[in-house]
C-alpha cells in the first residue's frame, strides 16, 4: 500500500469490508491483499519468520473479530491492520526491553540516496545508518518506518500510531533535523 | 538513545517464503462469525423469553388476587339441631 492510494481503492475496499461484516468469507481478498505487507512489517520487527507468521495470523483474527467495530476514516483498511500489527508486536516485546528493527539491503539503499553516499558501499551505508537511527527515540524510529520503509502518509501514520496527524509531522521533521546534523557531523573530517 | 536493536545486512523474505504461511481457510472456522440473522434469532429468542417470564409473573399475581375467599363455616355443632329434641 503506498501514497497513491486513492479514494476509489478506499471505496472498494469500504464495499469489500461491508460484504465481510455480513459473512466473514468474504474477508478472504483483504487478507490476500494485506497478508504479505503485514508479515514483512513484522518480519522486520521481530527478525523471526516463525513468530512473525504467528502475528501475523494473529493481527488477521483480531482484525476478524472486531470487524463490527472497524468504521472507514478516510484512510486505507491496511492502516487499521498496522494498528493492530503495531500493537500486537508490542505485546510481543512487552517482557522484552530491547526492540528489534531488521532492514534489508534494498531498504537500506531506498534511503541512503544523498550525493555523500554516492560512493559508499553497503556496508558502509549500512553504518552510516545504524549511527543515525541509534540516535533516535523509539517514537522516532517508528515514525520514521511507516514513513520510509512502509511508504505510509501522515493521516496513515497518525491513525496507525493513534496520535494527532501535525504531531507525527512535527516529530518526523524534527527527527530529520536531527539526522541531518548528525550526519554532517559524521562526515566532518575528525568523526571516527 | 534508542532502545532498538538494530539488524542490517538482510535480505528480504521471497514472496513465496511469506506465502507459505498464509492460510485463511485455518484461520476462518477458528472465529465462525455470527451472521445477521443468528443475531436477529438471538435477540427474538431473549424477547420472547422475556415475555414468557413476564406472563407467568402476571398469571401467578393474577391468580392470587383473583382467589375466592375462603368459606366462612359457621360454628355449629354437628349435635346442635339434636339438642332442642
Amino acid at each position: 500500500m503506498n501514497n497513491n492510494t486513492n479514494q476509489t481503492e478506499i471505496e472498494d475496499e469500504a464495499k469489500m469490508i461491508a460484504k465481510a461484516k455480513q459473512d466473514l468469507q468474504f474477508f478472504e481478498p483483504v487478507y490476500n491483499k494485506y497478508y504479505e505487507p503485514i508479515f514483512r512489517y513484522i518480519y522486520r520487527k521481530t527478525d523471526n519468520e516463525d513468530a512473525a507468521a504467528d502475528l501475523t495470523s494473529r493481527v488477521f483474527m483480531n482484525a476478524m473479530n472486531s470487524l463490527d467495530q472497524f468504521e472507514f476514516r478516510g484512510v486505507p483498511f491496511g492502516a487499521w491492520l498496522y494498528r493492530i500489527a503495531t500493537n500486537e508486536t508490542n505485546k510481543h516485546y512487552r517482557e522484552n526491553k530491547k526492540r528489534l528493527l531488521t532492514l534489508e539491503d534494498h531498504k537500506v539503499n531506498l534511503v541512503m540516496t544523498c550525493s555523500e553516499l554516492d560512493d559508499a558501499d553497503m556496508e558502509q551505508k549500512q553504518k552510516v545508518l545504524t549511527d543515525l537511527i541509534g540516535e533516535l527515540e523509539e517514537e522516532e524510529i517508528r515514525i520514521l518506518e511507516l514513513k520510509f520503509f512502509e511508504i505510509k502518509n501522515f493521516k496513515e501514520i497518525a491513525f496507525i500510531l493513534d496520535k494527532k496527524e501535525s504531531a507525527v509531522k512535527m516529530k518526523m521533521y524534527r527527527s530529520l533535523n536531527k539526522l541531518k546534523e548528525r550526519f554532517e557531523n559524521m562526515n566532518r573530517p575528525n568523526y571516527d | 538513545m534508542t532502545r532498538y536493536d538494530i539488524r542490517l545486512r538482510r535480505k528480504a523474505l521471497s514472496k513465496g517464503q511469506i506465502e507459505r504461511h498464509m492460510d485463511f481457510k485455518g484461520l476462518y472456522p477458528k472465529e465462525p462469525k455470527e451472521g445477521n440473522r443468528g443475531r436477529w434469532f438471538r435477540i427474538m429468542a431473549i424477547v420472547l423469553a422475556s415475555l414468557a417470564i413476564a406472563a407467568m409473573i402476571y398469571a401467578g399475581v393474577k391468580r392470587i388476587q383473583d382467589k375466592p375467599a375462603p368459606v366462612q363455616y359457621d360454628e355449629t355443632d354437628i349435635f346442635d339441631e339434636f339438642k332442642t329434641e
